[in-house]
């Protein structure tokens, strides 16, 4: 029975075609917005990351970077530099904004470093220097590059006009890219000399980040000291579940999709073959074993579409970002494997339809001329 | 056209699961499209909410969300001197993280003083006095918290008085105080080390007096005050709503064109099944006389009476999908029915569907009117 | 005489409700030996497919009860038919009814996957099958590329493969010309009288009478005896159109004679004015 169920599957290659690219393409959905929260909670995250300091201070009761406000007194800096467990301790501005640049807009981080300092700057430069001066702004290559923007030209934040002496690389996401400039411009943007907004915190070998992270909260008053770790999986977790409730609607309105179109390819395909149904239950195929069929035509149809939509992903999905760089995509394992269950659940209720023919078809009809 | 309603007719069952198909299909794409119209219409109304004749903003500032403005204090005393201004009510913004066991919002909160403060309150009221605090019901459903609860913003007690709805933008709620609200807030909480740090005074909203001239005004407002551009409510509004487009508008562009796809490949697969299934009339069309061409109208035909049928079908579903996201996730605001979607999803999804009907044809022409005379 | 195959006893079915009832077999006994070639004939609508159905396992009657071989199959549910059918029983249809998706061996193979030992076991008799159905070189072919005589014997060796005791044919040579008629004809008669099977068929054809062992008339749902004629022509009065005495619905009386007429049409306008076609009528 398997063996004509596949080969009656195969002989309707149209349908099949045409099903399975229906479903494939009800799985994108889903994937699609998986992987673009996916993406860009990973590149909200991507400052955090890269930089690696040991631990991250902020003002107290701030735990977070993305969408958060964070003043400390520039002074901290230097009572956390001289802890002796501290190699380093690096201040930085800094300023969730709109930056205007070429004919448009770009939400973005906008992080002040002070002059010549490459611990908290760019971490990968494309073109130009990653060191900002006065007036100087380092952005994104794809951020440049959509906007139409080249070294030497200029981008402004508030009223402030910066030209642009640098383009960096993994910098850019639709949602936050991150763009640097010099400490003082930001602090006069921001009204707030004196303050730094998150100290970038180095242990020296051999020291504990969790033991400094709680050493720096004791003895340095009103600052949260955060591990790095926990501090990058704040800003990931808090952006991921943003994107939790608009995954889920995606998810339940793929899965109908997909749950539809496998039952309206499996009723075609029944309907198509009621004949031969009804032929084979003459000649002895129990209704179970034909149930089984159908289950497993769409079984296979909904594989054929996970097989085509990772096909299609790996193929495109490079393509895409290089077409649409406002993408930044990730897809999961967890995606991939919600997606999987949609294909085995989606499969075994849309055979229904299909299995209420499969009863419904009288065998003496296969006497019909 | 008779012959197309007719075959539509006769088989019941399968006409009803074609429609639920196309109209699946065609609420995923309303859906989708609302999706993101709402998100657009949700930071409009931000805006348009406020009461404002005009705005004022930090020079070089256009956007109400996601944008950190700050004014001078001055600047209110400065606007107010100048004719045709009736009132400067002060409004400021603050991006702030809400955190209940470790689930992370992040949220909007305005500050207002006699002006800009929450509207749409559907439970409770207005803030009054210094911790007083309104919050959106997206926040609210999202904690289960209702008038009377503590709700607390960077270890600061507040107390909600008041509960609204449609009020967030860009997935983020917005939350209402006063300026009592923010004294208190920042000196409690200590949320900046010094006043100079923070961010008073972010917006003005101009009310004119009756008969002033707006443009005239706001050019006045800015030859007087070069920190300050002043704009129309609209004009906040479009700058918040394109920000929005410019975040948002590749993902959904798209996931509707997938949609799009997904319905043309639906009908495709309707036609090809429906045509294969009628290959033997066809060839019985074809032996009485008919043209591959006047079969292809027929097939035509029958795609657009099913789109048409189905669209309301879709609409109906759209809306009741939309419902049940408002109800569910409040957040999300979506704008299924909206007049040019459906018509660009009707015109788009026709297109798709003559596209998919197409696919078929191949088997119309295979169709050999000398099997008319076979036994079937 | 051996134990029948098959034997019905006062079989009956009918189909529909009140007015609208047909009883379809009415009261039909027969049993059939093994090897023999049993045919079944009668006009169309007689209910000869309803009796193959109900003699396949495949309809249940509404009275009496069919024994196949040592099985009485009459109380047997949906559950148990199935196996039956696999078993004992091979299906001929005048349609073919191959699978379009398989080859010619698979189609062949299909139904030994129902039964002890699978495709595996039954493929050397496969091969047999195919060799002396000279379908061999075809083996790999797909049914649509096949002639319609290919085709049959296809669904000849299907319905072999499992041995059954009793082959079902239904107008086996209603979709072939001539001399693939023949040639299947030929093969199925072999079937019987080699191989012991018995083998009832429904046929319009008029050659296989010669090589049947017995062929029975099924008229109006019952076994007859089978008229040397089997119309006695009239004329319609009225269009003096040709008209079976013993078929036809409509007449009417007029003056002490039964007219027969060819339709309802006919019959209003024999009523509106009777004299006006009656002479030179034949009544």
């Amino acid at each position: 029975m398997l063996h004509w169920a596949m080969k009656s599957l195969w002989a309707q290659k149209a349908t099949l075609a045409a099903g399975s690219g229906g479903v494939a393409a009800a799985f994108a959905l889903v994937l699609l917005l998986d992987a673009v929260f996916a993406g860009e909670s990973k590149q909200i995250v991507a400052y955090i990351h890269n930089t690696h300091p040991d631990v991250w201070v902020m003002q107290r009761g701030v735990s977070n970077m993305h969408m958060a406000t964070s003043f400390v007194w520039d002074w901290k800096a230097e009572r956390i530099a001289a802890l002796p467990e501290v190699e380093r301790a690096t201040p930085i501005l800094y300023l969730n904004t709109v930056i205007q640049a070429g004919t448009r807009n770009w939400f973005a981080y906008v992080v002040g470093v002070r002059p010549g300092e490459r611990r908290a700057g760019p971490w990968s430069i494309a073109v130009g220097k990653g060191t900002t001066g006065p007036e100087e702004i380092v952005l994104p290559e794809v951020l440049a590059r959509v906007a139409g923007l080249s070294l030497g030209d200029t981008a402004s934040i508030a009223n402030k006009r910066f030209h642009i002496v640098g383009l960096s690389r993994q910098t850019f996401s639709m949602a936050n890219s991150i763009a640097f400039v010099d400490f003082d411009d930001l602090a006069d943007l921001l009204s707030a000399r004196g303050t730094v907004s998150y100290i970038l915190v180095d242990a020296k070998p051999g020291h504990d980040p969790q033991a400094l992270a709680a050493k720096i909260t004791r003895s340095v008053e009103q600052v949260s000291a955060l591990p790095q770790q926990v501090f990058r999986d704040n800003d990931f977790n808090m952006a991921m579940k943003m994107g939790v409730e608009i995954i889920l609607i995606m998810t339940v309105i793929g899965t109908a999709l997909a749950v539809l179109i496998v039952a309206f390819t499996a009723y075609s395909m029944t309907d198509a073959r009621r004949r031969e149904l009804a032929l084979i239950k003459a000649l002895g195929v129990p209704n179970r074993a034909v149930y089984s069929a159908v289950v497993m035509q769409t079984l296979t149809l909904t594989g054929l579409s996970y097989v085509m939509v990772i096909a299609a992903g790996a193929i495109l999905l490079p393509g895409l970002e290089r077409l649409v760089p406002q993408l930044t995509l990730e897809v999961t394992p967890s995606a991939l494997l919600r997606v999987a269950a949609i294909a085995v659940g989606g499969a075994a209720l849309a055979a229904l339809i299909p299995a209420y023919q499969v009863a419904r078809v009288d065998p003496v009809s296969a006497f019909n001329r | 056209m008779r012959l197309a309603v007719n075959e539509l007719r006769s088989t019941p069952f399968r006409t009803l699961l074609t429609l639920a198909a196309i109209a699946a299909a065609i609420a995923v794409i309303l859906v989708l499209r609302g999706f993101e119209q709402g998100l657009y219409a949700q930071s409009r109304s931000i805006v348009m909410s406020r009461g404002a004749d005009l705005f004022v903003t930090q020079a070089g500032i256009h956007n109400l969300v996601a944008a950190r403005s700050a004014l001078p204090q001055f600047t209110r005393g400065l606007v107010e001197d100048i004719p045709g201004v009736a009132t400067a009510h002060p409004l400021t913004g603050l991006p702030v993280i809400y955190d209940q066991d470790g689930l992370k919002t992040p949220s909007y909160l305005l500050i207002y003083d006699t002006k800009g403060g929450p509207n749409r309150i559907t439970q409770g009221t207005a803030a009054r006095s210094g911790n007083d605090i309104v919050l959106d019901l997206s926040l609210a459903d999202k904690y289960g918290l209702r008038p009377g609860d503590t709700l607390t913003l960077a270890a600061f007690d507040f107390r909600i008085t008041g509960i609204t709805t449609g009020n967030a933008a860009l997935f983020m709620p917005f939350l209402f105080t006063t300026y009592d609200g923010l004294i208190d807030f920042f000196l409690d909480s200590e949320i900046a080390p010094d006043l100079s740090t923070f961010p008073l005074l972010s917006y003005l909203l101009i009310e004119l007096r009756p008969g002033a001239d707006r443009t005239a005004v706001a050019r006045e407002i800015e030859a007087r005050i070069p920190e300050a551009d002043v704009l129309t409510p609209s004009q906040l509004a479009d700058n918040d709503a394109a920000l929005g487009k410019e975040l948002f508008g590749p993902v959904m562009g798209a996931m509707i064109s997938i949609a799009y796809v997904i319905g043309g490949l639906v009908v495709a697969l309707i036609m090809y099944a429906d045509v294969r299934r009628r290959q033997r009339s066809f060839a019985v069309m074809k032996a009485l006389g008919f043209s591959q061409g006047r079969i292809t109208l027929e097939i035509g035909t029958q795609v657009l009476i099913l789109v048409i049928i189905a669209f309301p079908m879709g609409m109906a579903i759209a809306q009741l999908m939309a419902m049940g996201i408002a109800w569910w996730a409040p957040i999300y605001r979506v704008l299924s029915l909206e007049p040019y979607g459906l018509v660009q999803t009707l015109v788009g999804l026709t297109l798709f569907a003559g596209f998919g009907a197409l696919l078929p044809l191949r088997l119309v022409a295979k169709a050999d009117p000398v099997t008319a005379f076979q036994d079937g | 005489m051996d134990k029948p195959v098959l034997k019905a006893d006062h079989i009956s079915k009918s189909f529909g409700q009140g007015h609208t009832a047909v009883r379809a077999v009415d009261d039909v006994s027969l049993a059939v030996s093994p090897g023999e070639l049993v045919l079944i004939m009668g006009p169309s609508g007689s209910g000869k497919t309803t009796l193959l159905s109900m003699l396949g396992a495949l309809l249940h009657p509404d009275t009496g009860r069919i024994q196949l071989g040592d099985v009485d199959i009459t109380p047997l549910n949906e559950r148990q038919l199935p196996r039956i059918r696999a078993e004992r029983i091979g299906f001929i249809f005048q349609a073919f009814n191959l699978l379009d998706a398989l080859n010619v061996e698979e189609n062949i193979l299909f139904p030994a996957q129902l039964v002890a030992g699978g495709a595996a076991a039954a493929r050397p008799r496969a091969l047999e099958l195919m060799a002396r159905l000279r379908l061999a070189e075809r083996r790999h072919a797909l049914p649509r590329t096949l002639s319609g005589g290919e085709k049959q014997r296809v669904a000849i060796a299907r319905a072999l493969i499992n041995q059954p005791a009793l082959i079902l044919a239904d107008e086996p040579t209603g979709n072939l010309d001539s001399q693939s008629g023949q040639e299947v004809m030929m093969v199925l008669y072999d079937i019987a009288r080699d191989e012991g099977r018995s083998i009832i068929m429904v046929t319009h054809d008029p050659r296989v009478e010669e090589v049947a062992d017995r062929v029975l008339w099924l008229e109006d749902g019952r076994l007859q005896k089978r008229r040397a004629s089997p119309h006695d022509w009239t004329a319609c009065p009225v269009c003096h159109m040709r008209v079976d005495i013993n078929r036809m619905d409509f007449a009417a009386e007029h003056r002490g004679h039964v007219y027969r007429l060819c339709s309802s049409r006919c019959r209003e306008r024999f009523l509106d004015d009777p004299d006006a076609f009656v002479s030179g009528s034949i009544s």
